[in-house]
């Protein structure tokens, strides 16, 4: 791992701890569900600087999962504040 | 070569996402702070992914990158909108500095559906032109529909037809049945008959000249600084506190509009007033000769009484709580009001401002064929099964269409009401409605002083829509309302 792509990474550990403040302070479920899909797509770029850092592209398939995953976290978390409940608890 | 440039795409990327983050860390609430985190993070993993496709090289590993930035451009809005969406309806709070807030009302809270902003289907009223009625071959302009009721006509129904948005001088016919946009509570009595702010009233004409008021005929000197102005532009009724009943040029008084005539030397007026004012009149140079008149000069009178007319303001007039000025009664219709009775008293000469009350009587002067045309307008029906029937009707087609349109602070039309700025007659259009701070006005409009950032709601033909948007100071947001 080269210095360039160290100082890459420590740029979004810092993005990463300011995001986290803003999770942990909210003040609205909304603002965290926000700061929480930032920090996905931060970990995104996190993994592929890695997968170029330690020349190992398998790392980007995560990447693949990840922004998958943080898609429908996001969505799940919208329609919960919406409703108010989970939709399959409703009567 | 390639890996310097993706080094420096990953730069790149990494300031972007560091801003998200900054941005979502400092931003007011939670809506500026959604709008930081998703386009500039989206933007990062753009970059960050173009430059792992060409530090690689290699297909397999470009298709990866590029299927995340895809997934990521695709999705990112849906989540966001959806968030959003979601904690609008939460009732999150909006920063203290915001200025406006486009969607409020917008939103049924109960059910999430978004209604149409302007609720215009609520407000159309058919109304009917019976048979024999006066206004039949008069056009849309002369029947004065717009400024005597507030309403705007947004189509006229004749036969199987329908004709949008029709011009001011189509002409109505007996049978249409006109699609017109307004409140309806101050259209429709409980008889189900078309009311009118004003109504027939009765007022004897004698009662002209009193102990306190009276009438002087006076003739216009050549050298009168007068000669050439119309009364509006002189000020008369201010500068001298009388006003003018009639014109006589030659043997017969004039038929025209008093107001916007010139005057010319050798006129004789008819004026009325308290009577220190027209003694007043004696000593001024611009009047040759002064008569004062007895009300048992006979042919006068006779003239004067095609002239003038008494109007009752009924308890549900739109004219209640207006000053003589907002009325409207003299640049509509060229009327002069030359005295009011409220109760016992009859006020002569009342001053612009003042304020109308219902029940009282109006004592106006015009010419014939305008009062006629306030009286025609009492023949209109309202057809209030029609307006189920035609509430679905489609109020846009190829020609004609609605938009709104945002007024910069450079429009020639801020600080202007719409009548000052005769915006109907200029652009062809009518406006609909007023937004304004997220407020929807859609009554009143004519007097409404426009401000900047007032959304316009305009109907009309698009080929003026489009004339529209090339005016300086309009910014056409949108043609789908």
């Amino acid at each position: 791992m080269n210095t360039l792509t160290t100082i890459i990474l420590s740029g979004l550990s810092l993005a990463m701890l300011l995001a986290l403040v803003r999770l942990v302070r909210g003040p609205s479920l909304a603002d965290r569900v926000v700061a929480l899909d930032l920090m996905a797509s931060l970990a995104i770029g996190f993994m592929a600087i890695y997968a170029v850092g330690t020349e190992q592209p398998v790392f980007l398939d995560a990447a693949v999962v990840l922004a998958l995953i943080a898609f429908l976290g996001t969505v799940a978390f919208a329609r919960f504040i919406e409703e108010g409940e989970l939709p399959w608890r409703r009567t | 070569m390639a890996a310097h440039l993706s080094f420096v795409l990953f730069l790149v990327g990494m300031v972007f996402m560091l801003l998200a983050a900054v941005g979502v860390l400092r931003m007011p609430d939670l809506f500026t702070r959604m709008h930081s985190s998703t386009k500039s993070a989206t933007l990062g993993v753009g970059c960050v992914m173009l430059g792992v496709a060409l530090y690689f090289g290699d297909f397999a590993i470009a298709t990866r990158a590029f299927a995340v930035t895809v997934f990521v451009f695709l999705t990112a809005p849906v989540a966001a909108h959806m968030l959003a969406r979601a904690a609008y309806f939460c009732d999150t709070p909006l920063c203290t500095l915001t200025l406006s807030d486009d969607m409020r009302g917008c939103y049924d809270l109960r059910t999430h559906v978004l209604a149409s902003r302007y609720g215009l289907q609520e407000r159309l009223l058919v109304l009917r032109l019976p048979t024999g009625s006066a206004l039949a071959g008069k056009s849309l302009a002369e029947s004065r529909l717009g400024s005597v009721l507030g309403v705007n006509v947004v189509a006229i129904l004749r036969r199987d037809q329908t004709h949008l948005a029709p011009a001011p001088d189509t002409e109505l016919q007996v049978g249409d049945r006109l699609l017109v946009q307004g409140r309806a509570e101050q259209l429709v009595g409980a008889d189900g008959q078309c009311h009118l702010p004003l109504a027939q009233g009765d007022l004897e004409v004698e009662g002209l000249v009193s102990g306190e008021t009276g009438m002087a005929e006076v003739r216009l000197s050549p050298r009168s600084s007068l000669v050439g102005q119309t009364l509006r532009e002189s000020g008369f009724r201010q500068r001298f506190k009388v006003n003018v009943l009639a014109i006589w040029r030659g043997d017969a008084p004039r038929p025209i509009r008093l107001s916007d005539s010139a005057l010319q030397a050798g006129d004789l007026l008819l004026l009325r007033g308290p009577r220190h004012a027209l003694d007043a009149l004696r000593t001024v140079p611009d009047f040759d000769s002064f008569r004062p008149l007895l009300d048992t000069d006979v042919t006068m009178i006779h003239h004067l009484h095609q002239r003038l007319v008494a109007l009752d303001v009924p308890t549900d007039s739109t004219l209640v709580g207006k000053t003589l000025a907002e009325s409207h009664l003299g640049d509509e219709f060229g009327l002069t009001v030359l005295g009011i009775r409220r109760g016992d008293a009859v006020h002569l000469i009342p001053v612009s401002e003042e304020e109308l009350q219902a029940g009282d009587t109006l004592l106006v002067e015009g010419r014939p064929e305008d009062l006629a045309a306030l009286r025609e307008l009492e023949d209109l029906e309202v057809d209030l099964q029609a307006v189920d029937e035609l509430g679905d009707l489609e109020l846009e087609s190829e020609q004609v269409g609605l938009a709104e349109v945002r007024l910069s602070p450079q429009a020639h039309l801020v600080g202007k009401t719409l009548s000052e700025a005769h915006f109907r007659g200029v652009y062809g259009l009518s406006v609909l409605a007023v937004r304004r701070r997220g407020r929807i006005h859609r009554s009143g409009l004519r007097d409404m002083r426009l401000r900047p950032d007032d959304l316009l709601l305009v109907y009309g033909p698009r080929e003026r829509l489009r004339v529209l948007c090339d005016e300086l100071g309009f910014q056409v947001l949108t043609d789908e309302v």
